[in-house]
Parts: C-alpha cells; sequence; structure tokens
C-alpha cells in the first residue's frame, strides 16, 4: 500500500503536520510560544510610513507563480498574506498601492484581497481597481510592465515575497534607482543573492511562509510556527546520527531514509 | 451571507484537492485513484487555461481607457492593443484559413520580435548584476566583508582568464560552491520545505487565511 | 568633473551606472566578434558530462528534456547545440520533449542547424524523434514517467501517434530511459525530474542549465542523482573544448572574463572611495 522509498518522508511529514495541529491548539489556549523578530516583516510598515511620507504609491507583488504548484504554489500564497497585511495598512494610511499581477489566476484573488481592505478599514471609495495591475502572462513581459510603472509612479516602496526567477535582479534594481525602500522575500534559493545584494530587507527561505502567522499576531497561527523548529531539530539529530553511523562504517541512517 | 460566498468553502476545496494531490504520492492507490487524479490535473489546466480569458479582458481594461483618454504614453499602449489583436487573429487555429501556429505572419512576429525582445530583457540582468554588485559589495562590515570576498573569488573562477592566472582560483571557487555555498543551501531548502509544509497545514485546515479576501473576514 | 562639495572619494563611490552600462558594452562586444581565445581549464563536473554520454552503449535510450523557452536562448544555445551534435554523433538512441510551451520552438531551430539526416544519417523515427510539449510541468513529467505514449501520444514534426515510429517501441515509460538530459533555466526543471524521474524510477540526470541555477542543481550532482553538471556558458566552452568543436560559447567565455573583470574592477573602485571616505571621516 506504501510507495517504496517513501515511508520515511510520510512520517517525517506526519510529524511536524502533527506538532503544527498541536501547536495550533496550544496557541488557541493562550500560550503564545516566544518568537524571534523578523526585521524584514517589521520593515514593512515601515516602508509604507515611509511611502506615505513622501506622497509616493507603495508597490507589492506576491511574485510570478501560480497557486497550482507544489514547489511555489505556497509562496504565492504567502505573498498575498503579505498583500493583504499591506493593503490594510495602506488602506488605513490613505496609500495608494499597486499590485502587478502575472497569473491571471491570482489577479482576481488579488483584486479581491485589495478590495476587501479597503472596505474593512471602511474606506470602499477609495479602493482602485486600476492598482491591481493585470500586466503579462510573459515573465519578462512583466518584469519590463513593472519596471516601468515603478518608474513612472516614482514607487516610494516595493513589497516582493513570493516566487520570483530571473526577474528578481531587474525589479529591485529598478527600485533601488527609484529610491523605494524594498523588502523582499524568496524561497527560491538561486534568487535569494540577488535580493540581498538589491533590496533593504531580504526574507530568507522559511520566512516568508512564517510571513501571514507573523503579521497577523493570531496566536494559533504564531504557535503553528514552532512546528517549523521541530522539524529542524529532527533534521539536525539526524544529520548528526548520519555522520556518526557512517563514520563507524555502516549506513543504517541511509538505508532508514530511503524506506 | 449567501452560502456560496463563505469562506469556509474555499478552504473545504483546498483541503479535498490537496489530499487527492498528496495521498497518491504516498500510498498505492490502484489505477482508478491514479486516473482521478490525473482528471484533476486536467480540470486544473482547463481552468487555468480558461482564466486567460481574465488576462486578456484585464489587459485591454487597462490600455483601452488610457488610449480612449490620451493619458501619459498612450503611445504605447496602441502599440500593444495593435499587437495584441495581430497576434490573436494569426494565431487562431482556424488551418482552413491559413491561421494558427504555423501562420508565416504568426511565426516571423514570434521568431523575430518575441524572440529578440524575450532574450533582451534577459541579457539585461547582466548590466544589473554588474551595477548590483557594484553598489553592494562594500566591506562596510565583517558579513559584507565575506560577501565581498566570496563573490570576487567566483567571479576570478567563473572568468576563464580568473584559472588561467592562477588556477589555484578553480580549487578555491570550487570549495566556496561546494562547502559554503552547498550547505547553505541545503539548509535553506529544508527550512523552507519545513515552512511550506506548515504553512499546508494552515491553509488546509483554514487558519491561514490571509490569500482569501480580507484575510476571510 | 566633481560638482561643489563633492570629492573625487565621493565620484569612486557613486560612479552614474549609465557609465557601467556602456562599458560593459565596450568590453563584451569585442571579444564575440573577434574571440581572443584565452585558456579555458575543464572542470570535473563539465568531463562527468561528456563523459556520461560519451560511455553510453550502442542503442541506450536517452531522453533530452527543453526545461527553457526562448528568453534563455543566449545561455543554452550553444550547450544544446553541443549536447545534440554529441548525441548525433553517437550510436544511441534519443527522444526530444519539452515541458515549457516554447520549448519545441527552441528544439527545432537547434534540429534545424544540425540537420541530422544530412549531416548524421540519423533517421528519424529510428535513431530519433521529437515529442514535442508536454503540458501540464510536474504532473506531466510524472505522466511520462508511468506512459509517454499515453501522454503524447503524437510526434511533434508529422502529426502521426507515436505508436507507428520504431524507436518508440523501446520507450514506453521512464524504465525504459537510460538517461535524461535536462536542458533547463528554471521551474519545471531539474527539482521536478528528481522527484517524479529519479525518486521512482532512478533514472540518472544530466543537467546543462543557466549559471544563476548551478547552487540549485549541484546538490543533486552530489547526491549522486545528477552526474554530470554543466552550468552557463564557461561550461559550455569547456564542453565544446571536449568535443573539438568551438563555438558560440568558446567565443563567450571570452566576454564572460572582459565583463567579469570589469565588474570587479568597479567593486575595488567603489571599495576605494568608500574606504578614503571613512579615514576622511575619522581624521
Amino acid at each position: 500500500m506504501l510507495q517504496s522509498g517513501r515511508v520515511s518522508g510520510l512520517i517525517y511529514l506526519l510529524i511536524v503536520a502533527a506538532s503544527a495541529l498541536y501547536f495550533i491548539k496550544r496557541g488557541e489556549k493562550g500560550n503564545i510560544p516566544e518568537i524571534r523578530r523578523v526585521s524584514g516583516l517589521d520593515a514593512i510598515e515601515e516602508a509604507i510610513g515611509r511611502a506615505t511620507e513622501m506622497g509616493r504609491p507603495v508597490f507589492c507583488s506576491h511574485g510570478i507563480s501560480g497557486l497550482s504548484d507544489a514547489t511555489y504554489g505556497p509562496q504565492t500564497i504567502a505573498g498575498l498574506s503579505v498583500l493583504n497585511y499591506v493593503a490594510r495598512l495602506c488602506a488605513r494610511y490613505a496609500t495608494r498601492v499597486i499590485v502587478p499581477v502575472r497569473q491571471v489566476s491570482v489577479y482576481p484573488i488579488a483584486r479581491e484581497i485589495v478590495e476587501t481592505a479597503y472596505k474593512l478599514e471602511g474606506k470602499p471609495e477609495q479602493f482602485r481597481p486600476e492598482d491591481i495591475v493585470y500586466l503579462s502572462g510573459f515573465q519578462f513581459g512583466y518584469s519590463l510592465g513593472y519596471m516601468s510603472l515603478m518608474e513612472r509612479e516614482r514607487a516610494g516602496a516595493n513589497i516582493m515575497v513570493g516566487a520570483y526567477w530571473a526577474e528578481s535582479l531587474q525589479l529591485s534594481e529598478t527600485g533601488a534607482r527609484v529610491g523605494a525602500l524594498q523588502v523582499s522575500g524568496t524561497a527560491n534559493t538561486h534568487q535569494i543573492p540577488f535580493f540581498v545584494v538589491a533590496t533593504d530587507y531580504t526574507l530568507i527561505g522559511e520566512e516568508i511562509y512564517a510571513a501571514g502567522a507573523y503579521l497577523s499576531k493570531d496566536p494559533a497561527m504564531v504557535g503553528s510556527i514552532v512546528a517549523q523548529d521541530i522539524g529542524k531539530f529532527i533534521g539536525i539529530a539526524l544529520i548528526v546520527l548520519g555522520v556518526i553511523v557512517g563514520l563507524s562504517g555502516t549506513n543504517y541512517i541511509v538505508k532508514l531514509l530511503e524506506m | 451571507m449567501a452560502w456560496y460566498k463563505r469562506v469556509e468553502i474555499p478552504i473545504i476545496i483546498t483541503a479535498i484537492c490537496a489530499l487527492i494531490q498528496i495521498l497518491p504520492y504516498y500510498f498505492t492507490l490502484g489505477a482508478s485513484v491514479e486516473d482521478f487524479q490525473a482528471t484533476f490535473v486536467n480540470w486544473q489546466m482547463v481552468v487555468g487555461t480558461g482564466a486567460t480569458f481574465v488576462g486578456a479582458i484585464a489587459i485591454l481594461q487597462l490600455h483601452i481607457p488610457r488610449i480612449m483618454k490620451r493619458r501619459p504614453q498612450w503611445e504605447y499602449s496602441t502599440a500593444l492593443v495593435a499587437m495584441f489583436v495581430i497576434m490573436l487573429i494569426f494565431g487562431l487555429p482556424i488551418r482552413e484559413l491559413g491561421l494558427g501556429l504555423d501562420n508565416s505572419v504568426f511565426e516571423f512576429l514570434y521568431g523575430n520580435v518575441l524572440t529578440p525582445l524575450s532574450s533582451t530583457m534577459y541579457s539585461i540582468i547582466a548590466f544589473f548584476i554588474a551595477s548590483a554588485a557594484y553598489r553592494a559589495f562594500r566591506a562596510r562590515s565583517l558579513e559584507a566583508t565575506i560577501l565581498l570576498v566570496a563573490g570576487s573569488l567566483l567571479l576570478l573562477k567563473n572568468a576563464p582568464i580568473g584559472t588561467a592566472v592562477w588556477p589555484g582560483f578553480g580549487t578555491i571557487g570550487d570549495w566556496l560552491f561546494n562547502v559554503p555555498n552547498m550547505s547553505t543551501q541545503r539548509a535553506i531548502l529544508i527550512g523552507g520545505a519545513l515552512g511550506a509544509i506548515v504553512l499546508g497545514v494552515r491553509a488546509m485546515t483554514g487558519y491561514e487565511r490571509g490569500y482569501l479576501r480580507g484575510g476571510g473576514e | 568633473m566633481v560638482a561643489e562639495g563633492e570629492t573625487i572619494w565621493d565620484k569612486l563611490e557613486n560612479i552614474d551606472r549609465r557609465i557601467l552600462y556602456l562599458l560593459i558594452w565596450i568590453v563584451v562586444l569585442p571579444p564575440l566578434i573577434s574571440p581572443i581565445g584565452l585558456p579555458i581549464s575543464i572542470s570535473p563536473s563539465t568531463v562527468a558530462y561528456y563523459e556520461a554520454i560519451e560511455k553510453l552503449p550502442p542503442g541506450s535510450m536517452v531522453v533530452v528534456s527543453f526545461d527553457f523557452g526562448l528568453s534563455a536562448l543566449g545561455e543554452l544555445y550553444p550547450i544544446a547545440v553541443a549536447t545534440f551534435h554529441h548525441l548525433f554523433s553517437r550510436p544511441v538512441k534519443f527522444a526530444i520533449i519539452a515541458t515549457w510551451n516554447e520549448g519545441p520552438i527552441v528544439a527545432k531551430m537547434i534540429i534545424d542547424k544540425l540537420n541530422p539526416e544530412q549531416t548524421y544519417h540519423k533517421v528519424y523515427g529510428e535513431d530519433w524523434i521529437f515529442l514535442g510539449w508536454a503540458p501540464g510541468g510536474e504532473q506531466a513529467m510524472a505522466a511520462l514517467g508511468r506512459d509517454i505514449w499515453g501522454t503524447i501520444t503524437k510526434d511533434y514534426i508529422y502529426k502521426k501517434p507515436v505508436s507507428q515510429y520504431p524507436i518508440m517501441q523501446h520507450l514506453k515509460s521512464a524504465k525504459d530511459v537510460d538517461i535524461l538530459i535536462s536542458l533547463e533555466t528554471g521551474t519545471p526543471g531539474a527539482d521536478e525530474w528528481v522527484r517524479q524521474w529519479w525518486e521512482p524510477y532512478h533514472v540518472p540526470m544530466l543537467v546543462a542549465c543557466i549559471g544563476v541555477m548551478a547552487p540549485t542543481v549541484a546538490p543533486y550532482v552530489q547526491a549522486g542523482q545528477c552526474l554530470g553538471l554543466l552550468p552557463g556558458l564557461r561550461a559550455g566552452a569547456e564542453y565544446e573544448k571536449l568535443l573539438g568543436r568551438p563555438e558560440l560559447a568558446t567565443a563567450a567565455a571570452d566576454a564572460i572574463s572582459t565583463s567579469h573583470i570589469l565588474v570587479l574592477a568597479f567593486v575595488i573602485i567603489g571599495n576605494i572611495g568608500y574606504f578614503a571616505k571613512r579615514r576622511r571621516r575619522m581624521e
């Protein structure tokens, strides 16, 4: 019944998932774990405040992937959670938020998130549907449109959280050129170096997945972040054990993981 | 609130669809389940293809008013709409009229406009890498100095002239690539995967609602 | 020219990026037009890629996947041409597929350039076949692994059922494949192939990718899932050298040298400006 070679993976998945559920329930009961500050996420409010003072718009994008891909869909979800937070703050401060979109399937979701944020802040009349911009399905058509929008509108802040590929440097360099305070984040490891050198704050890998929980400050959501650490501890233990067992000349750990 | 507007509905659909994709990865559930899974993937592609029209409408909604109201840079919008219409017409799959992907006009535009434009956009990255490196590679702190030194050594490793002058650049570059870089990559990858699992649990159980309208409120 | 109140060190720290862009043009173009021929050392990873193809037993079945589109032509085209030259020169059979929708257009450009019937006397449908695009990304990869005939029913060139071709009698699923070559720039690419073809079927891979993807693919080389990796044009030039066929990548290798040295020079200039200013401030 179980696929061979995937048993250990399934056990690991179940442990992490069960831990997440356990800590969510603990969080609901008020046991909120203390988590470290994530400077990139704290900087979002600063970036929006700065853009507001400058009278410039805030750009917020959620990557170029859709929602369906197994590896990149979660990054888009994380980016949309950040968009939700950004849109609420922008609505509160009466600052324009421009959302460049590449995936048509995400376009209506992004639009609804921003529209609802304005409604929830009691300013539905300030919502500008034309600021949720579907640019192009082509990667570089999107990138070019995004860059020219930032130049034209003189972006005051540029917040990019999601799955980015080759356009990451194009967007962040353009943001730097127009003087925007930039917060970036991706789990695409090959693009992280570009974001690190070209933007002011960068969320690395797992930090973007924690963004929704961190920004919402919801106890249950914050609690779930602990499950990531449980997974890490198991990983570290396996690595250490693997090294020790490997040095003793056997490969039991490898065999165990190949189950 | 009407039942179909309730936020629980997309959450339930998300959970069911996720399970249909996850379970066959771990369990052998037989050909019928695999077929069902494949059908789901086809549905997703059909829905995705249907969404293309949303994109087309969104683009026209953005650019046509700009042309009509002569807003700044409306000329570019005119070019965009014109190309949109031309590519759409010549790319229509009507072989009887000589249209479709084999149509000579479509092929010409694809090969002689889109291809060089795409390659140009990609190659712009080379310029941006140079300006970003110049701006960011400053020895302001210990961390920045490590980044500067490691980046410079890898530049010399990748440039044939570097290894021609001193083969040691190749050895050092390979070590940087295979040891510190690789271990960091793996750590980020593992951390990212764990983050995605936990986010998946939150999304499937309805706690992660930020991506739904207004945080699901 | 130094503006009032602005020192030479300020200038060095804040050189107009347009000057840098112009200089890149100036140092990149000449070697592309007239290659200098700087010596290139060959890395073990390139040798592994070359030998994996070179040592394939006669009649081996290879699948080449185009996991990239038009935008990456500049970096991957020379590598793809060299790889196909190598494959056509060997007594192996191979099928071309694409997981990116622009992949078939790129593949056709390369096949047209090489003209396999005339140059290598290879027969379409017997020695090689062009299966075209399999839509669906990673799901398509999984489906191809299970059942190639069911996933791609007709070939790309003649639009005939794949079951009619002799080569396809030996290629029905990933179990029939001896090696998979992924020419890639991103997603779907090596990550997805490892999940869908290595893990269930243990099909070894060769990957040729853009330089920036190298760190992502490298762990698969260490793990033995990827037998050889060609990251970017420099690796392409090394491969051309091994094949004894210097072409586009070899010409581009000189441009890589000049551009990298220029960037390095600018980094040094920027740091000179930074440290000089810091010293003045401390004084």
